[in-house]
């Protein structure tokens, strides 16, 4: 199901979860510096706005998570097995499971108060929903597999609990009728409510109920199937009979709805629908939804409200929140799919930022949706009126820039209303207004709007603005212009827009909004109109401007830049950039942009320094932060595109130490010295100079921290042959601990000791050994991870150590671990291509290990997409692709991986000893292939290998040689080599003691099965092979021993292992050893073992409960045969023909195939000759 | 069920032999299953598996410089930690980055081109094919505009003008018609 569609699906049983513990509501509770502990736990608490946390994985939808009490297990839907299905994460960080075995649906689970039931909604055997409630354990997982459920003709649309364990349900009787609430469905007299509502929620004291009213949109269609969201917000109202309705508007554009109260009672939480960013034309529950929270008291008889404080970015667009009193969990569509995140109760903004921190952040931020976010606090906490006004304009703007026009609008109106009351004229909210409405039409009528009412509508608004008085002002008067000409241009009076720009005079203008505007429209209409020097020139003319801040200055600057450029051959742009900057004064910030652009477009390796103390000197010649900023990044830009790795980190680290250690802007710059220096020690590292990259790891780990560079400076040092890591690692976390200006190295700590134990647990011997190192791993790692999550190197080392163990002991669940944690480490690693790399072969071996092959391609196809620095690392995915590939079938796809691995080894010496094992792998793809020369030539090479390699030998690989070899002169149609061959596997077998070496701790070790083939295995299979070989040279005294020979071999092991694959052997066998007799003529023989075989379908049958199998189709055919063709008498026959030819045929029947059909046909005309045999008048 | 029993259930597309006259029976085939057939017929390594296992295992970064990253991956080491500016997508910019991506293209016409053929993106198509159809409503007012500021000029020469201006500031890497041919506009 789409995204978007899911999330409407989802709607339709829209309420959310109760959760119905706390304490009896207080005082309004007021957003400030209060924050838990399990608050600072969730998140980072120098790094910024907080992060949603994922709890969930994989390339499924997840949705409806429920927090258990204490946050100790979640509950969530998932798709991932093609319907909705209830999953538990215990603990929550764990990988999700079944809660149950359920067939259809299951949605909407709740918790009761007490946390010893869950209830849901279950879809089992009907459209309708039934209320379905079970117990549950302490850690969430379902106590038994009983549960009751309400089984009425009602729908049930929405449970929720109240405090006392009944538990009430949101209903529809009938198909068209209204919602009904059903309060204690499972006592014996619910008491029943009239309730067209969704969203319905109460506080945990039950003195309130919370509510979205729906309204019916047509009479004769219900109120499910037509209805929209209520424009005048959530209502509330006592649970007292008869207590009037309370309606909650929050000051905010859009629609709320979802209201849920918080477990102590003192908040309440909703959805807002800001704009309408499905773009249908309506704000509704189908646009993305924005969490919000406001204060709430409710111990009197009316309700108070306090601020409402935005919780998450409207481009994650979070639903369903489950909050507990340390964290709350949420949906939210961030990427691909719907998953479970975590946050704090106070979301993204850290409860502790006060109105000085969250405007030091909203100037460093790049995000414009954080920007809202952070605005909205701003504006919620604005001292006075002018600081709110202020806010209102950069949301109006940012809102108009994001093409969210209602919002915008709203916004502007909330500006003007506040001025206005000031007796200030708001002509900048006017005019800001009327162009929103314009754009609204405008976007109208790329829905299909007639264009004449959008003309229509244009000319009035254009009336409007031309209505406002602006004599006064050349600010007024140049945004009227302005948004005359851009309503002007999109009528398509091209000629009017033109006059009306070019009567713009900026000269005087003082606002930076209006100059601002002015470049967005400049730079739309003449580019449109292809008016090159126009553009330019005005452009100049705004970057110029002295009104507008440094910020605005840069960015109109930079956007001056990139036009100059756009689409010039390369050989042309210093050229233009020179000629430009001639004509620019030198004290402006266009020409500190064109200096610095004419330097990067000299930058090459060679002159990298030089280039870099011209940069420094620019950097030296001001003081301000925002010219700085610009300076790096601009520089650092120019070097990764150019992929100059030398230009000097000397920028960064001034940067890095001119910004203070609590400035927002510290972030940034730690960050991209990390990114400088490391770029720089990669290059390093990757020229063979270990000596400069232990040295840039060594100024990346000492001054910001990363974990990056420790690993760098570890694996450095190794290669250069240090064996005192440890020791030095101790002296250095030493002497941090001693420097009271570092930084809190306690994470760094753990993961430097996890990374020295991890990296080498490819060489521990002993697995004992590798289970107490793997287990020190994960200690130090969910310690850190704890405290932060959001570092993929920490997510990428566990997913490292506990695949090792997987792999090595065979553990299902440690290679479960595995990829959970690399999916974590891949999704945070979206921008680090190195990290990425080894997240997805990790992750594509682990996948493929869980038998995930398809899967495990996309990762397989990721990885090559990125580069190799190791070819054996190559090689060892190679090989694992072609695995994949065959597992699915691709048979060419996987024979070519093979070639490519094996080209590899042949051209590298340290890696020949390899070429057993991919000569083995390629000649079993050729076989498989049915390219028989192909795979004895890749055969002999493979002996040749051996040769070269006996310690890679091994008495079952001669065995599996020769069963090999057998198989491919059989297939080549050389019988009499398949023969001997199938007799030197036999005597290899019988000399092989013992079959394989002693079993050792260092290897890989299958997850998903413990099937090794014995020498039983073999015997039963050269037997088989031996009986196809004599076979095809008509040598039918043979063919009957070797088959005899398999099947008491086949006999003896279902007697020992009672495995029901080996009764479907045994069949098979019979129906050959059936088909030697019928060539002897023996057709009494014949008989005997068509029915022995299929006395073994039978068995097979009943203990596996499959209705019908091949070799049973193929027996019952040879069984008709006999006495159609053969005229063996039906009387003696054991078993009743008619009965079985039925059962088949109807399966046939049933089971419609193009291949089977010619066979379906002869069945059916076998059971019309029984018929008339029966009855041969008929 | 046992492992081996699912193993089994596994091999629902076996081949059904299609067989003529008496009895027939399939020859007994070393395949059952894939997973089968590799753990009857692959050759046991155990210490080369286990190696190329550990070599393909990275517990940490792999040490690729920027250049291999930028050259073979068409990627920058840095993305968006470089981006300068909050940045908010206009029209104009939509349709930059379309172009480059090979989703539009600048038609002979002189009009935006919807070109699915080459764009391997996740676009929203109803989105780009109303903002192109709206950009090419403006670029054919823009030609009329043209031509009546000159009474000598056709509207369709206007439009020739206009685009060979035009396409000097096309970004480079845009897709241009010409001659009825498709290409990638060098720089």
């Amino acid at each position: 199901m789409e995204q978007e569609g899911l999330l409407r699906h989802v709607r339709i049983w829209s309420a959310v979860a109760l959760v119905l513990t706390g304490a009896p509501p207080g005082t309004v509770r007021a957003e400030g510096p209060e924050v838990t502990a399990a608050e600072q736990e969730v998140r980072h608490p120098s790094r910024g706005l907080v992060r949603p946390r994922r709890l969930t994985i994989g390339d499924h939808n997840h949705f409806m998570g429920v927090l258990g009490p204490e946050a100790r297990y979640l509950y969530y839907v998932t798709d991932e097995f093609n319907s909705y299905d209830l999953f538990v994460q215990s603990p929550i960080e764990a990988s999700g499971k079944p809660l149950f075995e359920n067939l259809g649906d299951v949605v909407w689970p709740a918790i009761s108060p007490n946390g010893e039931e869950v209830a849901y909604i279950r879809y089992q055997t009907e459209a309708r929903g039934d209320a379905c409630r079970r117990q549950i354990r302490e850690n969430g997982k379902a106590r038994s597999n009983l549960e009751e459920c309400r089984d009425t003709d009602d729908a049930d649309l929405q449970i929720y609990w109240r405090k006392d364990g009944r538990l009430g349900v949101l209903l529809r009787e009938e198909l068209h009728g209204d919602h009904v609430l059903l309060d204690g469905v499972f006592q014996e007299q619910p008491q029943r409510t009239e309730a067209n509502v969704v969203g319905f929620t109460l506080s945990p004291d039950e003195r309130w109920v919370a509510y979205v009213p729906l309204e019916r949109l047509r009479d004769e269609i219900g109120v499910s199937f037509s209805n929209q969201l209520s424009a005048d917000g959530i209502r509330i109202r006592r649970t007292l009979e008869g207590a009037p309705e309370r309606s909650y508007q929050p000051a905010l554009p859009g629609v709320s709805g979802y209201p849920v109260f918080s477990p102590d009672g003192d908040y309440l939480y909703f959805s807002q629908f800001l704009n309408d960013t499905n773009r249908d034309g309506v704000i509704d529950g189908d646009d993305n939804g924005v969490l919000f929270r406001v204060g709430f008291r409710g111990d009197g008889e009316e309700p108070e409200f306090g601020q409402p404080f935005q919780l998450t970015n409207a481009q994650w667009n979070c639903h369903y929140p489950s909050v507990q009193e340390n964290a709350m969990a949420l949906t939210c569509a961030i990427g691909d799919n719907l998953h479970i995140y975590l946050l704090p109760p106070s979301g993204a903004v850290p409860a502790d930022w006060d109105q000085a921190r969250i405007e030091a952040q909203t100037a460093t931020v790049r995000n414009p949706w954080n920007e809202l976010l952070l605005r909205q606090h701003l504006l919620t906490g604005a001292r006075d009126d002018e600081a709110r006004a202020d806010q209102l304009r950069a949301l109006t703007r940012l809102h108009i820039a994001l093409r969210e026009l209602e919002a915008a609008i709203y916004y502007a109106e909330q500006r003007k209303a506040l001025l206005e009351g000031q007796g200030i004229n708001d002509w900048w909210s006017d005019l800001m207004i009327l162009f929103a409405q314009h754009q609204r039409a405008d976007r109208a009528l790329s829905r299909g709007r007639m264009s004449e009412e959008y003309v229509d509508e244009s000319r009035a608004v254009a009336a409007a603005v031309q209505s406002i008085d602006v004599a006064d002002s050349p600010d007024e008067l140049a945004l009227q212009l302005l948004v005359l000409g851009r309503i002007e241009s999109d009528v398509g009076d091209k000629a009017a827009a033109d006059q009306l720009f070019a009567r713009v005079d900026l000269r005087a203008v003082q606002d930076e909004a209006v100059i601002d505007f002015a470049y967005q429209q400049f730079d739309r209409f003449y580019g449109v109109l292809a008016d090159y020097e126009t553009r330019l020139g005005r452009l100049k003319e705004v970057a110029l401007h002295p009104a507008s801040s440094v910020t605005q200055s840069l960015r109109h600057s930079k956007g001056f830049v990139d036009l100059l450029l756009r689409g010039r051959p390369k050989d042309q742009r210093l050229d233009r950039l020179v000629a430009t900057r001639t004509a620019v004064p030198d004290d402006g910030r266009l020409a500190l942009a064109l200096d610095v652009e004419i330097a990067l477009h000299q930058l090459t390796e060679e002159n990298a320094k030089a280039i870099e103390e011209g940069l420094v000197r620019l950097y030296k010649r001001t003081e301000n932060a925002h010219v700085r900023r610009y300076l790096v990044l601009t520089a650092l830009r120019a070097a990764h595109r150019q992929g100059v790795e030398s230009l000097q980190h000397a920028l960064t680290e001034r940067w890095i130490e001119s910004v203070d250690l609590d400035d927002p802007e510290r972030r940034t710059s730690v960050e991209l010295y990390e990114l400088v220096v490391m770029e720089r020690a990669y290059g390093a590292f990757d020229a063979g100079d270990l000596e400069s990259a232990v040295r840039y790891f060594d100024d990346a780990r000492r001054a910001t921290g990363s974990l990056a560079g420790h690993a760098g400076w570890i694996d450095a040092q190794v290669r250069l042959g240090s064996t005192d890591l440890a020791e030095q690692y101790e002296q250095y976390f030493r002497k941090r601990q001693d420097d009271p200006s570092a930084m809190d190295a306690e994470n760094e700590q753990r993961f430097v000791e996890a990374y020295l134990v991890a990296r080498d647990l490819g060489s521990v011997e002993s697995n004992g050994e590798l289970v107490n190192k793997v287990q020190r791993v994960r200690e130090l790692l969910e310690a850190a991870i704890e405290e932060d999550p959001h570092d993929p190197l920490m997510h990428l080392l566990l997913a490292h150590a506990v695949h090792h163990q997987g792999m090595r002991l065979g553990s299902r669940e440690d290679m479960s671990r595995a990829v959970r944690h690399y999916a974590l480490a891949v999704d945070l690693a979206e921008r680090r291509p190195r990290v990425r790399a080894p997240g997805h072969a990790g992750m594509a071996l682990a996948q493929a290990a869980l038998t995930n092959h398809r899967r495990a391609l996309k990762d397989y196809e990721a990885r090559f997409g990125l580069p190799f620095t190791s070819t054996e690392e190559e090689v060892a995915l190679l090989l694992g692709e072609a695995r994949s590939l065959f597992q699915l079938n691709k048979k060419r796809e996987a024979i070519e991986r093979a070639q490519r691995a094996l080209e590899l080894v042949e051209d590298d010496e340290e890696l020949e000893r390899y070429g057993p094992l991919v000569l083995d792998r390629l000649a079993l793809y050729q076989l498989d292939a049915g390219r028989t020369e192909d795979a004895l030539e890749s055969h002999l090479a493979l002996q040749q290998s051996l040769r070269a390699h006996p310690d890679a030998d091994s008495a079952v690989n001669e065995v599996k040689a020769f069963a090999r070899l057998s198989s491919a002169y059989l297939a080549a149609k050389q019988p009499e080599t398949a023969l001997r061959f199938a007799r030197r596997g036999q005597e290899e077998l019988a000399a092989a003691d013992p079959l394989r070496p002693d079993a050792i701790d260092r290897r890989v070790r299958p997850v998903t099965h413990e099937l090794v083939y014995d020498d039983q295995d073999f015997r039963a299979l050269f037997a088989g092979l031996e009986a196809n070989a004599a076979q095809q040279l008509g040598e039918w005294e043979v063919t009957r021993d070797a088959l005899i020979r398999r099947k008491d071999i086949l006999e003896g092991r279902y007697e020992a292992e009672g495995v029901d694959e080996i009764l479907l052997k045994l069949a098979h066998t019979c129906l050959r050893l059936a088909e030697v007799e019928a060539q002897e003529g023996d057709l009494e023989q014949t008989q005997r073992y068509l029915e022995e075989g299929l006395d073994y379908t039978d068995r097979y049958a009943e203990s596996t409960g499959s209705e019908v199998t091949e070799v049973g189709f193929h027996l019952l055919r040879a069984y008709a045969d006999l006495h159609f063709d053969a005229g063996v008498e039906l009387s003696s026959y054991s078993r009743d023909l008619e009965d079985d030819l039925l059962r088949y045929y109807l399966f046939l029947s049933q089971v419609r195939n193009p291949e089977w059909e010619t066979e379906r046909i002869r069945f059916e005309i076998f059971l019309s000759l029984l018929r008339m045999e029966e009855n041969p008048a008929s | 069920m046992s492992t081996r029993g699912k193993l089994s259930n596994l091999s629902a597309a076996v081949l059904l032999v299609t067989t003529q006259g008496c009895i027939k029976a399939p020859p007994i085939a070393v395949v059952d299953t894939r997973t089968a057939l590799e753990i009857q017929a692959s050759g046991e390594y155990p210490e080369l598996e286990f190696e190329a296992a550990d070599a393909a295992l990275q517990p940490g970064p792999i040490p690729m410089s920027g250049k291999d990253i930028i050259s073979q991956s068409g990627l920058a080491a840095a993305g968006h930690d470089l981006d300068l500016f909050a940045a908010t997508l206009s029209d104009t910019q939509l349709i930059d980055s379309m172009l480059l991506l090979g989703c539009l293209g600048e038609g002979e016409d002189g009009l935006l081109k919807y070109t699915p053929e080459r764009c391997e993106e996740d676009v929203q198509v109803s989105e780009l094919l109303s903002t192109a159809s709206r950009a090419n409503l403006h670029r054919r007012q823009v030609w009329e505009y043209l031509a009546s500021r000159r009474p000598d000029r056709s509207t369709a020469s206007a439009r020739d003008a206009w685009r060979s201006v035009h396409l000097e500031q096309v970004r480079c890497g845009a897709w241009i018609e010409k001659d009825g041919t498709w290409s990638k506009k060098a720089c």
